[in-house]
């Protein structure tokens, strides 16, 4: 009889300290760790200088057209001109300002860029040079083309 | 047995609270150098913008300048006429023409990137300079 008493008794205090037990022991508080993971840099060289084809003028005038076309037959060169006339001649030499302008601004933006986001402007290596070259697409070898 | 079950919780208690602090030090230091890295991200950014400023301003003086070119008076105060000069002279045009043209095509080269050579570099003559990019060819040259 004192028994069953005891059981009753003991078996839910035994309960309580065991549940409380294991609360206050056993398991540890959860910690979560951020890392800062630096994104990966795109570091992309800037293109390599394109070097101009040199272009030749001439200046032809209702007195002198007769010899300069006969200049261009004796040099085996077709007898035609492509030309401009003097105002649009100005207008022209304003059209390529303003791109290489255009050039400058863009370059430049591109510098300020790669300066505060990669602190590096890379020279493009050889390979990528070779890859990103415009004069490239004008030279290519025809026997390359057909091997 | 209260008692010390009420002291044992008051240490645990002391220990994060000690822990709190250190991580609130923590934070505070790093808001310190977060604000250190915001102001030096804030001058690089007013230092990127007035390079290009400057930069853009020194292409607008370009342009004025070929204006003028075109337009310039001569001394027996008309305007300058390529086209009547050219007429005049063709051969002298058509040398000066070219010679323009090298230079363009230079200009070009620059305005990619291609470094100045020590001539360029060092042009103080106007005879030594490259007259379509004066500003970006010639840095030591100052006009007049």
């Amino acid at each position: 009889m004192w028994d069953i008493k005891m059981n009753k008794l003991l078996t839910p205090i035994l309960l309580v300290i065991l549940m409380s037990g294991c609360a206050s022991t056993g398991l540890k508080p959860l910690e979560i760790f951020t890392t800062e993971v630096e994104r990966e840099r795109l570091n992309l060289p800037l293109p390599p200088v394109e070097t101009m084809e040199k272009v030749r003028i001439i200046v032809i005038t209702s007195k002198n057209q007769e010899e300069v076309f006969a200049k261009l037959v004796k040099q085996n060169i077709d007898p035609a001109i492509i030309g401009y006339t003097d105002e649009d001649w100005e207008l022209v030499q304003k059209n390529s300002a303003r791109s290489r302008q255009q050039i400058i601004r863009l370059r430049r933006i591109v510098e300020e860029y790669k300066k505060y986001y990669e602190a590096t402007i890379d020279e493009a290596p050889e390979e990528v040079k070779k890859q990103f070259s415009i004069s490239s697409l004008f030279n290519s070898d025809p026997k390359e083309e057909t091997e | 047995m209260g008692g010390i079950f009420y002291v044992k919780n008051l240490q645990s208690q002391l220990v994060i609270s000690e822990m709190n602090n250190a991580k609130l030090n923590e934070g505070i230091e790093m808001q310190k150098e977060l604000l250190i890295q915001k102001e030096n991200d804030f001058k690089a950014i007013t230092e990127a913008n007035n390079n290009l400023l400057l930069s853009n301003r020194q292409l607008e003086e370009d342009n004025q300048r070929l204006d003028q070119k075109f337009n310039k008076i001569n001394a027996s105060g008309k305007q300058r006429d390529i086209g009547n000069l050219a007429v005049q002279k063709p051969k002298s045009i058509e040398m000066i023409l070219n010679k323009q043209q090298v230079e363009r095509a230079r200009c070009f080269e620059i305005a990619q990137g291609s470094p100045l050579t020590e001539l360029e570099k060092n042009a103080t003559k106007k005879s030594q300079i490259n007259s379509e990019c004066t500003s970006q060819a010639n840095p030591n040259y100052v006009g007049y």
